[in-house]
């Protein structure tokens, strides 16, 4: 019994420190490999398809065309003021042109970002709790 | 008095009456807890019937009436108004909570004290939280006076779906269930023994899985039909933090057994039954706090500070306490643990470790879900940069824990509690292996048939070590895993059901578990994802389609309207009517789409119209000469001429076109852009009534001319999901749920004790003894060593 007792001390110390050993490799993973946040000048110069670069859409600059699968372009303005082409491929998501931050998703091309997807942060009329009411 | 007045006072005496209960349980005065949870529980129950009347009948005064319910909605959605906000769903955390722990107080027995005490503090900090996120405060009044707004600004339109009735209700009864399972073990720990409640919470806790179960399925449903187009489930953070506790729910329902046959595991189990509860505070915690950023397809407004505090507070103080509970109970454990059953068994393969190891990479899972969501707060916390975790990230991870739980479900089924060779247990499974192998092999042919993996055969699957897998052969073989587990579990039940049909509630869950991952599996692995433009004038053909656009059910401000379009294509004919509507917009309308969904036997075609797009070609620029092809029209540029005086206001400039078309013939046409003090103005060419081109600018030089194509009506890029066999998702997830549910009603009537204190030792029940009658090389049962 006596062996059977330190066999499953044993055990349960192997565990323990294999699930250590594991949440350590999860935990590493997650951090490195998570996609990391740029401005444009970090998207200039960093490799990658996972970059995400946040910043608001130059008005007016907006263009889609959808004859041959739909492409959108913009020009992206990240939060130091710099600019750069992004490029889209695919149905311009549904708030684009009301949205007043954006994150594309991808990887620098030549000379346009090239996203392979697009997050946008859109004004709505249902985040308010209160009526607007004009004073007189 | 107002109802909102009655609501507020209510959720007061609800935090008061909680707090007599605590006291009641502190100085050992049941009858005091009894009394003050009821009170307490009625309180909340009453205060929420208080705001599902005010959602229902449009009381737009109330701040959260007005933010999320409207006068035109239909009666369901106006009632579902009541969990669209925070506060909304923080009271049916509450109510839900209070009703799970009223249930389950009959059967805690001599832990009835400590559960109440427990339960009762809990339930005092959200009814703290609801006095500051309160649904029952009123507008600013208007010029001193109080007056109702004619309507309110209504549910978001994701919300509005059928789904929303539903699934946030069922999710929070399984939220709700967590804090009865928390008290218990809490209870039992605080009085030492926890041996006597194991049998009892046992429907309970499979109760509170089966609800969350349902609840994540659900809204992987709704995400499905609205939100993700195809894809049930994404990793977002708000399905994480139901996700954690659900395994962690089905780790303490598996180690129950452990518990009941071998006496082991008591600590154990205890956190396994509380860390569900923890989970999902940390979780709310995230979503709520602010952290998560914008990292969630759920959207909460900002906690009141005082709110976010307290749950906080009641998060740190219900992982602190516990723990500490926890440590203090183990340094005395020799004292009043039991003894384990002194029988070992025999081979290392038995079901003792067969469920240790399915509780650890069902833990796993959780703690990579869980791991994940917290990276924007870890990242916060070293002071760095934030980082997104995309799904895939998860995907890659994941990956390498889905193949040794899938065969787990697969085999552990088949293997007792005294052991068995790899040999004899291989031989227990090999006919559900050559069956499994059997299917997918049919399904390869299938598939071949129909020509959906063929453009696969090239393509790859990222994983975190750099290489490529192939797709195909890496989707059959999960498939494969799939089939597998849901055969062996399938063929279990039938060796059992004349014997101990008792127990295949959980064989029942399992198939309807394997089955769903399949169907989730073989979806996304073969799902095909195209786009197709439609216009009246120009049918679009994708996937072996053609869509031609018909009309619009109504107008495009009204929330009902759709897109009709024949779908002609693979042997039949159907009429798709995807949805598209616009809100207003601060600057522009916003618009909301939604996907119609053509449902088959083996297979959804999922359909999504955009909004409308008159830009048929984007810029493009023309030398003198030269020739391009629009769909079927071939255009020639011809050349330039002016009028007026260059360079100044009033000059005009000329591009002259020919064209050729199978369906508009030939012909010509001028395309003109005149330069004003405001701007340049266009008078545009056209090309029947299909076309207009527009004269962007001229180089003087070159003479070239730049020029957009632009539809007169208007078309839609339409998005287009092939999902093959999302069928089984469905069966699968009314299967778990059928199964959990006779699982918890069979494990509510089976009196378990003469297993518990058979003297011998036994191990083995009755699924034990049937093995014995059917197995050739079952195990003898277990005498004490």
């Amino acid at each position: 019994m006596k062996g059977v007792a330190t066999k499953r001390k044993v055990g349960v110390i192997a565990l323990i420190a294999g699930s250590v050993v594991a949440l350590g490799v999860v935990m590493t993973m997650f951090l490195t490999q998570a996609s990391p946040y740029v401005n444009v000048e970090q998207a200039k110069s960093m490799k990658g398809n996972n970059l995400h670069l946040a910043g608001v859409i130059v008005p007016g600059t907006i263009t889609t065309t959808v004859m041959d699968g739909s492409t959108t372009r913009f020009i992206l303005k990240d939060d130091y003021g710099q600019t750069v082409p992004v490029v889209y491929k695919g149905p311009a998501p549904a708030n684009l042109r009301t949205a007043d931050r954006a994150v594309a998703i991808g990887g620098m091309g030549t000379t346009e970002f090239e996203a392979r997807d697009l997050l946008l942060k859109c004004p709505s009329r249902y985040e308010g709790d209160g009526p607007k009411v004009a004073q007189k | 008095m107002l109802a909102g007045d009655a609501g507020r006072i209510l959720l007061f005496l609800a935090m008061a009456s909680f707090l007599a209960a605590v006291i009641g349980s502190i100085t050992n005065r049941l009858r005091v807890s009894r009394i003050g949870f009821a009170v307490g529980a009625w309180s909340v129950f009453i205060s929420f019937g208080l705001l599902l009347s005010l959602t229902s009948t449009g009381q737009f005064h109330y701040r959260y009436v007005f933010a999320h319910s409207q006068a035109d909605l239909e009666p369901w959605y106006r009632v579902s108004a009541a969990w669209a906000g925070q506060e909304g769903s923080f009271l049916l955390w509450a109510v839900t909570s209070a009703m799970f722990v009223a249930l389950a107080r009959k059967k805690t027995g001599a832990d009835e004290r400590g559960y109440l005490g427990v339960a009762s503090a809990f339930l005092m900090g959200l009814a703290g939280i609801l006095t500051f996120e309160s649904p029952f405060r009123l507008i600013d009044p208007i010029l001193g006076q109080l007056r109702t707004p004619p309507d309110g600004n209504g549910l978001s339109p994701a919300l509005l779906n059928y789904w929303m009735v539903i699934h946030p209700p069922t999710i929070f009864l399984g939220f709700g269930s967590l804090l009865a399972l928390f008290a218990w073990a809490a209870a039992a720990l605080m009085r030492k023994n926890l041996e006597d409640y194991i049998v009892p919470i046992r429907p309970w806790a499979i109760i509170s899985a089966t609800l969350l179960g349902l609840g994540l399925c659900m809204g992987g449903f709704w995400a499905y039909e609205m939100l993700n187009w195809g894809g049930f489930w994404m990793w977002d953070p708000v399905e994480n933090t139901s996700f954690v506790p659900w395994v962690a729910a089905v780790a303490f329902i598996h180690g129950i057994f452990v518990q009941q046959a071998r006496r082991r595991w008591h600590i154990g189990n205890a956190v396994l039954a509380a860390v569900p509860l923890m989970a999902f505070c940390f979780g709310t915690f995230l979503t709520r706090s602010g952290f998560l950023g914008d990292q969630s397809v759920h959207s909460f407004a900002q906690m009141d500070r005082s709110a976010l505090w307290i749950l906080t507070s009641i998060g740190g103080v219900t992982i602190l306490g516990f723990f500490g509970l926890v440590f203090a109970r183990m340094r005395t454990a020799k004292d009043w643990l039991p003894e384990p059953r002194a029988a070992e068994p025999e081979h290392i393969l038995n079901r003792t470790t067969g469920y240790g190891t399915s509780i650890w990479i069902l833990l796993a899972f959780g703690v990579i879900a869980g791991v994940g969501m917290s990276v924007p707060l870890i990242q916060s916390l070293a002071g760095q940069a934030p980082k997104m975790v995309e799904e895939k990230l998860y995907h890659y991870i994941l990956s390498w824990f889905f193949p040794p739980f899938m065969l787990a479900l697969a085999i552990f089924p088949f293997i007792t509690w005294r052991g068995s060779t790899f040999k004899a247990t291989l031989g227990r499974v090999n006919q559900s292996l050559a069956i499994s192998v059997f299917i997918t092999g049919i399904l390869l042919l299938g598939l071949r048939t129909e020509t959906v993996w063929l453009p696969m055969v090239n393509e790859g699957v990222d994983t975190p070590w750099g290489a490529k897998l192939p797709r195909l052969p890496w989707v059959l073989f999960l498939s494969w895993l799939c089939v597998f587990a849901t055969v062996s579990n399938f063929t279990r039940i039938f060796q059992l059901w004349r014997t101990a049909r008792p127990s295949v509630g959980g064989l029942i869950t399992h198939v309807g578990f394997a089955l769903s991952l399949f169907g989730l599996v073989f979806s996304r692995g073969f799902e095909q994802k195209t786009e197709v433009l439609v216009h009246p004038d120009y049918p679009g053909t994708a996937l072996g389609y053609t869509f031609a656009y018909i009309d619009r059910a109504y107008k495009f401000t009204d929330r009902h309207n759709e897109l009709h379009m024949m779908v002609m294509g693979r042997g039949e004919e159907f009429l798709a009517h995807p949805g598209l509507y616009f809100t207003p917009g601060e600057e522009e309308p916003n618009p909301v789409m939604w996907p119609h969904i053509q449902r088959h036997a083996l297979w959804d075609m999922i359909v999504i119209a955009y909004p409308m797009a008159f830009d048929a070609s984007g810029e493009t620029t023309f030398n003198v000469g030269e020739m391009r092809a629009f769909k079927d029209i071939t255009l020639q540029y011809e050349g330039m001429r002016t009028e007026g005086q260059l360079g100044t206001a009033g000059a005009r400039f000329f591009a002259r076109f020919t064209y050729d078309s199978v369906t508009m013939g030939d012909g010509e046409f001028e395309s003109m852009m005149m330069i004003t003090e405001d701007g340049p103005e266009y008078s545009n060419g056209r090309i029947g009534d299909t076309f207009e081109i527009r004269l962007d600018r001229i180089d003087a030089a070159t003479k070239s001319a730049t020029v957009t194509l632009f539809f007169v009506q208007p078309a839609y890029p339409v998005e287009l999901f092939y999902k093959p066999l999302t069928i089984f998702v469905w069966i699968g997830v009314g299967v778990m749920t059928l199964g959990g549910f006779w699982a918890a009603r069979s494990r509510s009537r089976r009196t378990p004790g003469p297993m518990r204190d058979e003297p011998t030792g036994d191990l083995n029940n009755v699924v034990q003894n049937e093995e014995q009658s059917k197995q050739s090389d079952a195990p003898e049962p277990i005498t004490q060593g």
